[in-house]
């Protein structure tokens, strides 16, 4: 079995699924983003974002493992919702493109999944 | 130990480079064997331009990257037909000046313009290349109505698509690999195998001789071949190559055409959902060109993202909201890298101050022509980036555009192999063999010497048709 | 390419308003159109100068020329200008700053000036405006191949290019309110009746002593400015619709090793001794004046040098094809034969070159 292929099977796949480290960033991301979503667009948007991050290549994966690995260490020692603020706005190389590639795929899916939604989520905003 | 197959030929890869190389092949009497490491999904199975389609035909759902500062966002199609089935379709010759480059550059033996042209033609002739029949796109209409309001020379792309009687741009039917090259292929007596990846080529002292394969559930495979044709596309089979132990300049110089984008509000609804415009604008080529995206409701929130805060208001406006493109000929370079261990190469690219500033103005001119184009307002794809609604608002976006502030991406890439005589920086001969092998050829977008500044797929197209030709003529079956 | 259609030319008016009239266009303008040549036009012309020494000079010209002494910063002043103007009436607005005392000057001047000079004309019903403007608003090419076409986006070159786009505005803002107002934008103009600067300029040639960045293959577009007042003079006659804007320039674009060759060669032609020239930068002094002088600038500050140095190493090129296409403008002097002349007009001025 190739490295990527155990490595993604022991940390990538627990990491990234929606009730993992990357999962549960993304969900709080996307609250702030999109407060009116309602919650089982939400769950079906937070699932679709980690099956995608599961897709990126290899080298990629790991650093988003890495990154959202961090986030939840980080998250024991300071407030959880301190941590989503920061990753949302910094701009920092590496660290800023885990709420980049979160907020690219959740908005992409939601407009294209439900395009009435509103610019924070709720239904029926436009007419299709 | 898995399946084993036998061929006289190899080839790796369905696309632009593969299909042609494979029919061509297998009509001159070789037995041809095609591996394809995505799935056989016939036109019309997929919406294009999808999320679904992302999914299913393209690599890492289209989610891949070459990482610098800015990284670049790119995608390929991993699917019988390659990029062929997803693209837009949009054909360009190569200039002549691009060929003269690339034959005077590369040493490129046997490489006459006319000649090129002629193969050119039978390309356009074997995907019925042409212009809409009937009714453009609202979108593609807007941007043709701005360049001429400009005085900019702009032009109507070709595509290669059927149409019905009098078609409109929507009724196009795209002719390709899986519905021109492919079937001839097979027809011909090649073997197509979709779904099975190759992961190396056994390699001893430059004779290729096997090459190891996995199926889509992991099951193993080898093929035993004569010769063998890589055509992966300019990311993979460099990658491929490098896995297999060849080095030197395989991957060192991939080239690619860097765009940035903006999504641009009419008085009315232009956002047609699964078709791109066909206009371009031509008036800065073969430096910078203008053209159309593919804009569902999906993808305006992807180009209104990056200034989310400013922006998102606009997004209930999406039927109203086309996206367009800036695309540039960068200086720049990138290089493809395989890693131990990893299924997938590590990409990374650097743009010049020179394509920074060249991007920076296309983004800026791009606006120009969507005020011209009557656009009410217009919202550029960077961070902290202004909406624009005036000529003076311009002034602010050239003012506050950062190249790392923007999205910037690519779906041409291309060089990675690069083909000619001079081996101080060809990887491959002037007809696609590897320098330094018996045996192994490359036959895709990867020879190009650098990026031809317009859709490449015709380039690559005749490129292989040409050396397919050669081969089947100096190999012996 | 099909010729264009020999444009269509409005009567010459009675009075011809020009602005900035002291200076080095202004001058050069009213000196064309009160010589008493073939060609030359009847009319009065009515010039804003800021001085009384200038007025005084101005009046010297011929006895159609009526100096008015005024400042485009106070609207006051300016009634006089119009009051002087009887019959159809156009104006050239030519008054402006580039190399001001302080940065305030920049909007005071270039801007709020054109505001002022705009307001006064519309209110005193002129047939047409023609506003002088500049390359700055449109900040430097991204590489020595592009050329900027008419209609660019905005994105100034600071503080000067960030005033002259306001003027532009203001200018666009009147033509949507029905004005009838056009605009002419000259790049780096030269010949005679230049101001000192530009001795210092024939000074770092012919002592071998111009700054040239990299290879020297950057280019500039640059206007002799008898060709300019010919530009100028098509602007203001030519019936085109109002709204329009044309770069006035010479034929094409020069490279800046080209520049300093050809200013060699015609001061050695006129006599002088030139040294060889041998002030190579490297790209990265460019960059860092560029800085610098962005810091300057920021801060409120202006510093002539720095400005200049940090331009040199861009690429500013136009394309006249329009003004071509609209006016039948055709620049007839090249750079060598510009510069010759304004090398001979330095030498009966007796400046020192």
């Amino acid at each position: 079995m190739r490295f990527d292929a155990r490595y993604h099977a022991a940390f990538v796949r627990p990491a990234l699924d929606p009730d993992g480290p990357f999962g549960r960033f993304a969900e709080r991301l996307l609250l702030l983003e999109l407060p009116d979503l309602p919650a089982d667009r939400l769950a079906t948007t937070v699932e679709f974002v980690c099956r995608r991050a599961r897709q990126v290549p290899g080298p990629l994966r790991l650093g988003v493992t890495v990154l959202s690995g961090s986030t939840a260490v980080v998250e024991r020692l300071v407030d959880p919702d301190r941590v989503v603020a920061f990753l949302r706005s910094t701009e920092l190389p590496l660290v800023g493109e885990l709420a980049r590639l979160v907020r690219s795929l959740a908005f992409a899916f939601v407009w294209e999944t439900w395009p009435d939604s509103s610019p924070t989520g709720a239904p029926g905003a436009v007419d299709v | 130990m898995g399946t084993h197959y036998d061929c006289d030929v190899l080839v790796i890869g369905s696309g632009a480079g593969g299909a042609p190389t494979a029919a061509i092949l297998a009509e001159a009497g070789f037995d041809v064997l095609v591996v394809e490491e995505g799935p056989w999904i016939e036109q019309g199975e997929v919406r294009p331009f999808s999320l679904e389609q992302m999914d299913r035909q393209y690599r890492n759902g289209g989610l891949t990257v070459a990482l610098g500062r800015p990284s670049i966002a790119y995608t390929e199609g991993r699917c019988a037909g390659g990029g062929t089935e997803v693209n837009s379709g949009l054909y360009r010759r190569p200039s002549e000046q691009t060929l003269d480059r690339w034959r005077a550059g590369w040493g490129i033996r046997d490489f006459d313009t006319e000649q090129f042209m002629t193969l050119c033609d039978e390309v356009e002739q074997a995907l019925s290349v042409q212009t809409v029949p009937g009714r453009h796109t609202p979108a593609s209409e807007r941007l043709r109505a701005g360049a001429a309001a400009l005085g900019w020379d702009h032009d109507e792309i070709p595509r290669w698509m059927s149409y019905p009687q009098d078609g409109d741009a929507t009724e196009g039917r795209r002719e390709s690999m899986t519905r021109t090259y492919l079937p001839r292929a097979r027809d011909a007596g090649a073997r197509i195998v979709p779904d099975t990846r190759v992961d190396r080529l056994v390699i001893d002292r430059g004779r290729a001789l096997r090459a190891e394969l996995t199926g889509a559930s992991g099951e193993p495979a080898t093929v035993d071949f004569g010769q063998v044709v890589v055509c992966a596309g300019a990311i993979h089979t460099p990658a491929l190559l490098q896995r297999s132990g060849l080095r030197g300049l395989i991957g060192r110089r991939l080239a690619v055409h860097p765009t940035v984008k903006l999504a641009a509000r009419f008085d009315d609804q232009v956002n047609v959902g699964d078709d791109v415009p066909v206009h371009q604008v031509k008036e800065f080529a073969p430096d910078l060109s203008f053209g159309g995206s593919a804009s569902q409701p999906g993808l305006v929130a992807l180009a209104l993202t990056d200034a989310w805060p400013t922006m998102r208001d606009a997004i209930t406006a999406w039927p109203e909201i086309a996206v367009y493109y800036a695309a540039i000929t960068s200086e720049g370079r990138g290089r493809v890298q395989a890693l131990p261990g990893f299924r997938d190469p590590l990409v990374t690219y650097r743009l010049t101050r020179r394509d920074r500033a060249v991007l920076a103005r296309g983004l800026a001119r791009l606006t120009q022509v969507m005020l011209a184009a009557g656009a009410r307002e217009v919202y550029p794809s960077f961070r902290h980036a202004p909406i624009v609604r005036t000529r003076g608002d311009v002034a602010d976006l050239s003012d506050r555009f950062r190249t790392e502030a923007a999205s910037v991406m690519t779906v041409h890439l291309c060089s990675t192999v690069p083909m000619g005589d001079d081996t101080t920086i060809a990887a491959a001969d002037s007809h696609g063999k590897v320098h330094g092998t018996a045996n192994v050829y490359v036959n895709d977008a990867s020879l190009l010497p650098d990026a031809p500044g317009v859709n490449p797929q015709a380039s690559v197209m005749a490129v292989a048709l040409r050396n397919a030709r050669r081969f089947a003529e100096a190999v012996e079956r | 390419m099909t010729p264009a259609p020999t444009p269509t030319l409005r009567a010459a008016p009675d009075t011809t308003v020009v602005t900035g009239a002291g200076g080095w266009l202004g001058t050069a303008l009213v000196h064309e159109l009160a010589g008493r040549h073939e060609g030359s036009r009847d009319g009065a012309i009515v010039a804003l100068a800021t001085d009384h020494a200038d007025a005084e000079r101005l009046s010297a010209i011929d006895e159609r020329v009526r100096p008015v002494v005024g400042d485009v910063r106070s609207p006051e002043s300016l009634e006089p200008l119009f009051a002087a103007s009887v019959g159809v009436t156009d104006v050239v607005h030519a008054a402006g700053v580039i190399h001001p005392n302080t940065y305030a000057d920049f909007d005071a001047i270039n801007h709020l000036g054109t505001r002022n000079v705009l307001a006064a004309a519309r209110a005193a019903d002129v047939r047409r405006f023609v506003h002088v403007s500049s390359n700055s608003p449109f900040g430097t090419n991204t590489h020595p191949g592009d050329r900027f076409r008419n209609d660019e986006p905005y994105a100034p070159y600071y503080g000067y290019g960030r005033s002259k786009m306001a003027a532009e505005l203001a200018v666009w803002d009147a033509v949507a309110d029905g004005f009838d107002a056009v605009i002419v934008r000259p790049p780096w103009f030269y010949g005679p009746h230049q101001p000192p600067r530009q001795t210092t300029f024939f000074r770092m040639v012919r002592t071998g002593r111009f700054p040239v960045f990299g290879d020297g293959r950057q280019r500039r577009s640059m206007v002799y400015v008898g060709n300019l007042v010919r530009g100028v003079q098509l602007a203001q006659l030519v019936d085109t619709p109002g709204g329009r804007a044309w770069w006035v320039a010479d034929e094409r674009p020069y490279e800046v090793r080209e520049i300093v060759e050809t200013v060699g060669r015609a001061l050695t032609d006129e006599g002088f001794d030139v040294a060889p020239n041998r002030i190579r930068f490297p790209d990265v002094v460019g960059r860092v004046a560029e800085r610098a002088d962005a810091l300057i600038q920021a801060r409120g500050g202006y510093h002539q040098q720095i400005h200049v140095l940090g331009e040199m190493n861009k690429t500013i090129a136009c394309d006249i094809s329009a003004a071509r296409a609209d006016l039948g403008y055709e620049p007839d002097v090249d750079l060598y034969e510009g510069m010759r002349r304004s090398i001979r007009w330095c030498i009966t001025q007796g400046l020192e070159l």
